[in-house]
């Protein structure tokens, strides 16, 4: 920037109108989305840790890296994909369960649930009507996406996008 | 880039653009309330407050500000930052916008996005709206978006 033939020098007097300098307005673009890399995570050890449960089921499923599945998939609860899926991934709608794809993850297929992140590869429709979808700067995404809401950081995307509007919106 | 604060990666605060038209070479602006309509070049960033309709090239950075719109086919060769509206202000998709941004597309939580839209990269905010195609560029790609629009 030092070398920016526009920048402003104190010393010349006529060097920048004053609409331009004195209004540098600042604007609110929105939640910042945190690196990948910087994401917190449990390692292996601290996973496998006894942890007090709260009332209810806790479901979650893991595909693990170096497992590769072919078929339709039904979820209770939320699921990790590290491995490869040929097929669909289903979250039933009533419960509030997250698709995780890893890095290493790979779904050829489409996923339906009330929370998608995607840090790994996708082709196919992710459907998160009414939920919420995250696509990290790792991600490689091609087919659909429906949402409500959508966080997008630098990922590689090539994708017919629909916002799903809830039933508190106004407008439909 | 300088003009962005957030230090903490893991602070969930928000992202805040700091609009330096000097650091950020907008050399020009069309002001909220005027309409330009046309076949159109600008040299340098732009900042769009008003409406822009038609086709051309802003070879710098694009903001297309709360109270801006835009619609038609445009090329922009540095950042795109959108928080007003591209493309129809309906929900509908806008199939006559079509924006290639060669850089790095902003889509902040204030703004709607209708038409299609290539761009290098993309970052967006929870509470954007993004209806219709959007494609990343690749480098070795360069879309004829413009030429595509002037023999059709």
């Amino acid at each position: 920037m030092d070398s920016n033939p526009y920048a402003s020098d104190p010393s010349d007097d006529e060097a920048v109108p004053d609409d331009l300098s004195a209004d540098a307005p600042e604007v609110m673009m929105g939640q910042s989305m945190p690196e990948p890399h910087q994401l917190p995570t449990l390692q292996p050890a601290m996973q496998a840790m006894p942890v007090a449960v709260p009332e209810g089921p806790i479901r979650h499923s893991t595909l693990a890296d170096g497992l590769s599945f072919s078929g339709t998939a039904a979820i209770a609860g939320s699921i990790t994909v590290a491995g490869e899926v040929q097929g669909d991934l289903r979250v039933s709608e009533a419960v509030d369960g997250h698709v995780t794809v890893t890095e290493t993850g790979t779904v050829v297929g489409d996923i339906t649930a009330r929370n998608i992140s995607v840090l790994g590869q996708t082709v196919g429709l992710l459907d998160a009507g009414g939920g919420r979808v995250s696509l990290h700067s790792t991600a490689s995404v091609s087919g659909r996406i429906r949402y409500t809401h959508l966080q997008v950081n630098g990922a590689d995307l090539n994708a017919q996008l629909e916002r799903v509007r809830t039933d508190g919106d106004q407008r439909h | 880039m300088t003009h962005w604060h957030n230090d903490d990666p893991l602070d969930a605060s928000h992202d805040t653009l700091v609009i330096d038209p000097v650091k950020m070479n907008i050399v020009n602006r069309i002001a909220e309330g005027s309409a330009v309509d046309g076949d159109l070049r600008f040299d340098g960033g732009l900042l769009l407050q008003g409406t822009l309709r038609g086709m051309g090239e802003i070879t710098g950075r694009l903001v297309i500000w709360h109270t801006g719109q835009l619609q038609g086919r445009f090329k922009v060769l540095g950042d795109l930052y959108v928080l007003g509206h591209l493309g129809g202000v309906a929900d509908d998709i806008d199939r006559d916008t079509l924006i290639e941004c060669q850089g790095t597309a902003y889509v902040a939580s204030t703004g709607v996005s209708t038409g299609t839209l290539l761009a290098a990269r993309l970052r967006m905010y929870d509470g954007a709206v993004l209806q219709g195609p959007f494609k990343t560029l690749r480098p070795e790609q360069s879309v004829p978006v413009l030429q595509a629009a002037r023999n059709s």
